[in-house]
């Protein structure tokens, strides 16, 4: 379960001071598929970085109670200057996977080949989403947060994404950020909407849909 | 915040720290290290450098500029450098604590106390293996050997605790503007070398300075590992209750602080 109550963040820039959430509350269960739909700069990329617990709300509370992946769609989940290998080795301790079994999979799932013995700085965009992507497979989180920018860049690995991530659907949980209708409808089977530092649930895809087109 | 999952025992959460502290640890090292730069060779260089310096002086002096109670000046400095070199790393380095590691905070799993806490065992450790290696070379070359060395390892975990607490303090500071605070800190360190006991002890010196420089707490460190090294043939100046209390205090101060600025970090 993934549980946010009262969730309110600013941010104070040059004295001026934004509020960005002003109270989200929601709760997540493994299973669900819910499509968080915002207009750019709605604080969906805020929201998401708080419940990965990369920043901390100004106030109201996040609690973990299953394995949460870091937002996908960043690159920030690797270390540069480390292997790819190294990378894995790292994230397979960090999470109490099998060492040798994670260095496997990621090479293989990632399709990276022998550059996964090179630093992660070396790569190419396709290379490093790729690996990023193979190792919160081999993890096996409980709820899987997906950045829009999965969508984009190379369509055959996109599209391999989507399946992998369909096929855990029924277990884990996904909480997919998005501008567009399009990614959500392939993804999710819940809507809501982030709207004026506020999240509004939708269990019909199609009503959440309508009404953002209104917003 | 709560970061375990459901129904689980005491035990097994804290199981989960340590392994998250441990992947933290190998991952410090091997960026640290790294596959080119010279990383953890400086640590040995530094002090190394230092002690030829003292070596350079005390033959100018031709031999007959002793220590007071006749100490023995290699190890007598170097014990000084290495427990401030712990000092000033952990204390300098945790401004950019969040910075530096931003990647890893993408991990739910991963706090800023693992982080810092990592990186001060780390650099513990290292301390420890170098003053470990120094000691051997002082015992073989000049038929020295630490008097206790469990009271010197003793003493190096105290400057450890006293620089991680002061660390976090300075790190929640940062909420305020981390480029001021980074600043600031280069001259603290500075500034703290002649508070530090590093060059001198407290016997040494007339009874209005000893009263004032008592209240520093790397003193009494600092007095309590040359004891582990040099034995009772010296007086020395510590309370080992005025310290635990100010190790107690800032690391008391620097969780709650952190945790007070952590909605305010840059992550």
């Amino acid at each position: 379960m993934l549980e946010l109550s009262g969730v309110c963040k600013s941010f104070t820039r040059n004295g001026i001071t934004r509020d960005i959430l002003k109270g989200v509350d929601a709760t997540f269960l493994p299973g669900d598929a819910v499509g968080i739909l915002g207009r750019n700069g709605s604080g969906k990329s805020t929201l998401m970085r708080i419940m990965a617990g990369v920043e901390h709300p100004t106030s109201g509370q996040v609690r973990r109670r299953m394995s949460i992946s870091w937002p996908m769609g960043y690159d920030a989940a690797v270390h540069n200057a480390l292997t790819g290998a190294d990378n894995t080795r790292f994230i397979a301790r960090l999470y109490d996977r099998p060492v040798g079994w994670m260095e496997g999979f990621v090479q293989e799932f990632s399709e990276i080949g022998s550059e996964f013995r090179q630093p992660v700085k070396t790569y190419s965009a396709g290379m490093k989403a790729r690996l990023i992507f193979a190792l919160s497979m081999a993890v096996d989180f409980d709820c899987y947060l997906i950045d829009e920018v999965i969508a984009a860049g190379d369509a055959r690995f996109a599209e391999r994404c989507r399946q992998s991530l369909l096929a855990r659907r029924g277990r884990s949980a996904l909480i997919l950020v998005s501008h567009q209708i399009d990614t959500v409808r392939s993804l999710c089977t819940h809507g809501a909407i982030l709207h004026e530092g506020r999240l509004k649930f939708h269990e019909d895809l199609d009503q959440a849909f309508a009404e953002y087109a209104n917003l | 915040m709560l970061l375990v999952p459901d129904e689980v025992s005491l035990l097994r959460a804290i199981r989960a720290r340590f392994r998250v502290i441990g992947a933290l640890m190998l991952r410090e090292l091997h960026t640290r290290f790294g596959r080119e730069n010279l990383g953890y060779v400086w640590l040995f260089l530094e002090p190394a450098m230092l002690g030829v310096g003292v070596a350079i002086w005390q033959n100018l002096a031709k031999g007959d500029a002793s220590m007071p109670g006749d100490l023995n000046k290699f190890s007598f400095f170097l014990i000084g450098y290495i427990l401030f070199y712990l000092f000033r790393t952990l204390v300098s380095r945790s401004a950019t604590g969040i910075e530096s590691n931003f990647q890893l905070f993408y991990h739910s799993r991963v706090t800023i106390e693992a982080v810092m806490f990592a990186r001060s065992l780390l650099d513990t450790a290292a301390v420890m293996v170098c003053m470990g290696v120094f000691m051997v070379l002082i015992g073989v070359y000049y038929g020295e050997w630490p008097s206790d060395p469990l009271q010197m390892a003793l003493g190096v975990v105290m400057m450890m605790l006293l620089s991680h607490g002061t660390g976090l303090i300075i790190l929640s500071s940062t909420a305020f503007g981390s480029q001021i605070v980074d600043r600031l800190v280069h001259p603290f360190t500075y500034l703290m070398i002649p508070f530090s006991g590093m060059f001198y002890m407290v016997w040494w010196l007339p009874g209005p300075f000893q009263e004032v420089l008592l209240w520093v707490p790397l003193i009494h460190i600092m007095e309590f590992t040359r004891q582990g090294q040099f034995g009772l043939g010296v007086p020395y100046f510590y309370d080992l209750g005025y310290v635990a209390a100010w190790l107690l205090c800032v690391n008391f101060l620097g969780l709650c602080a952190l945790k007070a600025a952590k909605p305010h970090l840059d992550t």
